[in-house]
């Protein structure tokens, strides 16, 4: 039986007409699945004439069609630069999965303030104790904290064909508009430059082999998180929320978001769910209570996990050195432990029905 | 869960096969998807479409499909119309066969 590292080699044959090398060690293959017999080929082909995309197209069909065991061959090609005469032809850059990228969660709130940011750094470190190769993207755009909460300072390195390369810190690959940024120039922007660079974060970041991307969205439903959900199918979302009952009326549009485009909610974590009082351990609910459940009863959606409001997250997070890595023993981190597993377990349960539609001629 | 489609397999000029997660699949001639494009200019210039067909209204056939996210395709037409994305619900709205659409309202379904 043919096997996907078969097909690999035998795709090493293979050179586009005027091109010096073959189209593996062009970077063109994207990825290879192969079921059944049935085997789908992504191509992300560089610049070429129609004719020679044309042919290598061809030349793969009948290369791969005549291994041992395979009955159809579907390539696909997404298109970097649109072909010339294709007008608007924005929806055709679709990115499909990412190269490399198992799963991608977005962690998401509808409101600001929520502790969206501290949640997602905390389960991306978790989960990355878990032995994950984890990445975590700061797509928010107007308040990029990550950098600060990670103690993350420099400039991501660049190479000269556009690809960036992620900082790392404590195992976790990073990237964020903040390490592009003065540290005082507000960010103001207009939607089209939102989604550019919502854009470019996904396609031109080299995150090498990921088990899991989590990506830090800007709080709201606009036009970052539908570019999002819109170019990569995600193995779902994860919505931070606050008790208080303002927050979670704007944390249903986000749950309904996520659910319009058929993504997932894997589940709603509940932060600065209550404080406990250092002295007489005490709990006191600052922001109401309940708000998590209510939004997890009415939607279906698991309750992942309650998070107190506790000073020690707050200060590991300015100090650079989230709670999950300063204090391990702290019954907070084993709360972020614990729901990383929980988001896992979710993303294991949801995996068998993510597989996108084989469009086959 | 709703319905995905599992396989979308393009027939010619004549259409589009969808197979369903649940085993369902019906055939969607071109002329119809692109008349049931979804897209806001479309819509807005029912019933009579704001953009028209180029060339031969008979010869209207996908360009290429792309798959949007885990919630919908794109389709660009023959005519380089490109915009609509047909969301799952959608297209299984759309499905022509006898069982979904026994008035045999293929020309005007929603």
């Amino acid at each position: 039986m043919t096997t996907v590292d078969d097909i690999r080699e035998r795709l090493t044959e293979i050179r586009p007409p005027g091109f010096p090398r073959d189209i593996i060690g062009l970077g063109m293959v994207q990825s290879i699945d192969s079921h059944d017999g049935a085997v789908t080929i992504h191509l992300n082909p560089p610049a070429m004439p129609p004719s020679s995309l044309n042919a290598t197209i061809a030349d793969i069909r009948r290369a791969v069609g005549a291994l041992d065991g395979v009955k159809e061959v579907t390539v696909r090609v997404q298109q970097a630069g649109a072909a010339p005469g294709a007008t608007g032809a924005a929806a055709f850059n679709e990115l499909g999965p990412l190269p490399g990228v198992r799963d991608i969660i977005a962690v998401a709130s509808a409101k600001g303030g929520v502790g969206k940011s501290t949640v997602a750094t905390n389960l991306a470190l978790a989960m990355r104790q878990r032995g994950l190769r984890v990445g975590l993207l700061d797509c928010d755009v107007y308040g990029p904290s990550l950098p600060i909460m990670l103690g993350l300072t420099g400039r991501p390195r660049s190479a000269g064909n556009q690809r960036i390369y992620p900082l790392e810190k404590y195992g976790l690959r990073v990237m964020s508009i903040g390490f592009f940024l003065d540290d005082d120039s507000p960010v103001i922007w207009r939607g089209p430059l939102v989604m550019g660079l919502v854009r470019q974060f996904l396609k031109d970041v080299e995150w090498g082999e990921l088990d899991l991307l989590l990506i830090d969205l800007p709080p709201g439903t606009g036009d970052a998180q539908l570019t999002l959900v819109q170019q990569v199918p995600l193995a779902g979302g994860v919505v931070v929320t606050t008790p208080q009952e303002v927050a979670t009326l704007d944390v249903q549009r986000g749950i309904a978001m996520f659910q319009q485009v058929n993504t997932p909610v894997l589940g709603v974590v509940e932060n600065m769910s209550y404080y406990e009082c250092p002295k007489c351990g005490k709990r006191e609910d600052l922001f109401g209570s309940g708000g998590g459940e209510r939004i997890a009863a009415h939607y279906a959606v698991p309750l992942l996990g309650q998070i107190p409001l506790v000073p020690e997250v707050r200060s590991a997070g300015d100090a650079g050195k989230p709670i999950v890595i300063d204090r391990p023993d702290h019954p907070v981190s084993q709360l972020f432990v614990e729901i990383a597993g929980k988001v896992l377990d979710a993303v294991e349960a949801e995996r068998a029905g993510t597989a996108a539609p084989t469009i086959i001629g | 869960m709703p319905f995905s489609p599992t396989t979308i397999k393009r027939l010619g000029k004549e259409g589009l096969e969808i197979t369903w997660s649940d085993g369902h699949h019906g055939i969607y001639p071109n002329r119809y998807l692109r008349d049931n494009c979804p897209c806001a200019s479309c819509r807005e210039g029912k019933p009579r479409r704001l953009l028209p067909i180029v060339g031969n209204p008979g010869e209207i056939y996908p360009l290429q499909i792309g798959v949007v996210g885990r919630y919908a395709i794109s389709i660009q037409w023959s005519d380089r119309h490109d915009t609509g994305l047909y969301s799952y619900d959608t297209l299984r709205q759309l499905c022509p066969c006898e069982l979904c659409q026994p008035s045999g309202a293929k020309d005007t379904a929603q």
